[in-house]
């Protein structure tokens, strides 16, 4: 399996639409991952698996640390590897990290 | 409700601006050393921006701030004397969030019929008041303990009991008659920190976590929906405006300069966050977004915190010092360190609705010491009075309709390591109940070393969530302080309210 996603200049994700895109969660300390949503749907159950959509499309992803300021890895799955897409530092009041996705 | 939350929205005012969110300042310091692109756009990313707007919302206007009280069980109202007046003989780990007050009757350990009122309070809202803020203190839903001086001061209680008893305790001497003794107007006072004792055992979190996601997957999706549809419209808005290439570009500007430090740079993310909040309010259909998702937010923040509370912090423990002034006793010093640990399943795992009613139980263990001051010490020669420990079991179990009783057995034990000393006030000596003073205070010794065993049974029935709590109890004590060989039953009945539950009871008057 290979990647799906290049970052873009403007910081943006880009990827094949249709392309299908795995969504892990890395941290040093545990974490855990709740919920995601992407183009209207939702995932509530691993595996955090869904399709790319045409267009510009926002992946919300909710989690859950252990303490605030814990950073962690929002990371593409390929496989037995991983890639880190988004570093963000969770908190009780903001349990979310948010990832601009592009499908062409 | 989406009507109030606009009403807040228009009437923010930009001189209680919120700070910056910790996960965007943690960000920035990131991006100063790693001067990475993917840093940069995360800066301007649409969940960071969303974060500043919730978290200004939360600090302008402390919409719907949730009581700790639900979600704790462990909060004592009354006094912290366990053997003055008051109504429990275990001190619980947690005072309350806000302010609380409570009358109670009847003390375990010196016998008699003292009336006392608790006055408890919380370090935070004090600090809020002195920083030119809303006292809201820290509630279960916002980031103000979160970081900073919160954090830490959110620890600190404190609490004062006045005694409401008429100044004529009489004590027996001799059979013709007795001293009648004043009593002092403060009866104790304590100051405490409280440390909620996270859970360190990776295996332990893991689960624990595994099983706090698991139950947050439903509440997660009404919060994800509307986050979605605000983050999406304020991304076209903020990208209309050129605020994210703007931003990034005086960023990376300020960043390169020799020297450059993220507390250099803290004040421009922070202006540019506050001009996205301004295009974030800008339009009709842009606030009822905002609303909507900070509504649903704020509602997943509770079930969030909750689950946390009772999964992975869940053991309290509590450091307090009080000085209890008895009526009749010189003035004493009392160091105390406080346990407490939820005991068998935990609520939150038969889920949400079922937590509400399903029985919880926890473990709350007290031991201190008593010192003498200077006036007991000079009359009894030593230092250290006394030595106690307690321990008492809290049960509630399943609520009848709105009511939720908690059952406390409860076990006090008291070594008198020095005789107690008795003090009688010169303005209030007066020999048979007529009005002469003595010439000066008079004090005298008894001879009361060794133990002292109570054991207590106490019900508090909390009145649906109004706040207000009736608690009950009953004693039996091997023998009073002051009195040696005489076994007692006691009997204690009080009354408290959190004021806590204000706002929530105030929320539906203002509500347009």
């Amino acid at each position: 399996m290979c990647f799906q996603l290049a970052r873009r200049e403007d910081g943006k994700f880009e990827g094949v639409t249709g392309a299908r895109l795995r969504i892990g969660l890395h941290s040093a300390r545990p974490a855990s991952l709740v919920r995601i949503e992407y183009a209207g749907a939702q995932i509530a159950a691993q595996p955090f698996e869904f399709d790319i959509k045409n267009g510009e499309n926002k992946l919300l992803v909710v989690v859950l640390g252990a303490e605030n300021g814990q950073e962690m890895e929002v990371v593409e799955v390929a496989g037995e590897e991983q890639r880190r897409l988004k570093r963000f530092f969770w908190s009780q009041a903001d349990p979310h990290a948010t990832l601009d996705l592009v499908g062409v | 409700m989406a009507a109030r939350w606009l009403l807040l929205l228009a009437s923010a005012s930009a001189g209680l601006a919120a700070e910056l969110p910790e996960s965007a300042r943690k960000l920035l310091s990131e991006y100063v050393v790693s001067r990475s692109a993917g840093d940069l756009y995360d800066l301007t990313g649409s969940d960071l921006v969303s974060a500043y707007v919730y978290r200004r919302l939360v600090r302008e206007q402390g919409p719907e701030r949730v009581s700790i009280q639900p979600f704790r069980r462990d909060l004592q109202l009354g006094s912290l004397d366990g053997a003055g007046a008051g109504t429990s003989l275990v001190a619980l780990a947690g005072l309350t969030d806000l302010l609380s007050v409570a009358i109670e009757t009847g003390a375990a350990v010196r016998k008699g019929d003292d009336k006392a009122m608790t006055i408890s309070f919380s370090g935070l809202p004090v600090y809020q008041l002195l920083s030119g803020r809303a006292p809201a203190g820290c509630g279960s839903a916002d980031a103000e303990c979160e970081s900073g001086a919160g954090r830490w001061i959110r620890g600190i209680e404190g609490s004062v009991s006045l005694n409401l008893s008429q100044p004529v305790t009489a004590v027996p001497v001799g059979a013709g008659g007795g001293f009648v003794l004043g009593g002092r107007q403060v009866a104790s006072w304590s100051v405490r920190y409280e440390l909620l004792v996270r859970e360190r055992e990776e295996k332990r979190v893991k689960e624990a976590l595994q099983k706090a996601a698991e139950a947050l997957r439903e509440p997660a999706a009404k919060f994800l929906k509307n986050q979605a549809v605000f983050e999406t419209k304020l991304q076209s808005v903020l990208d209309a405006a050129g605020w994210g290439a703007t931003t990034r570009a005086l960023i990376q500007t300020a960043a390169a300069r020799p020297g450059a430090s993220a507390a250099e740079l803290e004040p421009l993310l922070l202006e540019r966050y506050r001009l996205a909040y301004s295009l974030a309010v800008s339009t009709q259909e842009l606030r009822e977004a905002t609303a909507l998702a900070s509504k649903a937010k704020l509602e997943y923040l509770k079930v969030q915190n909750r689950e946390l509370a009772e999964k992975l912090y869940r053991k309290a423990l509590t450091v307090d010092y009080s000085q209890v002034r008895p009526g009749d006793q010189p003035v004493q010093h009392q160091i105390r360190v406080v346990a407490a640990t939820p005991l068998g399943g935990k609520p939150g795992d038969v889920g949400e609705s079922k937590a509400k009613i399903a029985p919880s139980a926890s473990l709350t263990v007290n031991a201190g010491i008593t010192l003498f001051d200077q006036t007991g010490r000079s009359i009894t020669g030593g230092r250290v009075r006394d030595a106690q420990a307690c321990l008492g079991i809290d049960w509630s179990p399943t609520s009848w309709g709105v009511i939720r009783p908690t059952y406390t057995a409860a076990y006090y034990f008291q070594y008198m390591l020095e005789n107690a000393a008795m003090q009688f006030h010169r303005e209030a000596v007066t020999p048979g109940g007529e009005g002469a003073s003595a010439p000066r205070t008079a004090a005298a010794v008894a001879n009361t070393r060794g133990p002292i065993h109570v054991a207590q049974l106490r019900v508090s029935i909390p009145l649906g969530a109004s706040g207000v709590a009736l608690p009950a109890a009953v004693s039996y004590a091997s023998r009073a302080e002051l009195l040696t060989g005489r076994r007692f039953w006691q009997g204690h009945i009080g009354v408290s309210y959190d004021l806590g539950n204000l706002r929530r009871l105030r929320a539906p008057a203002r509500a347009p």
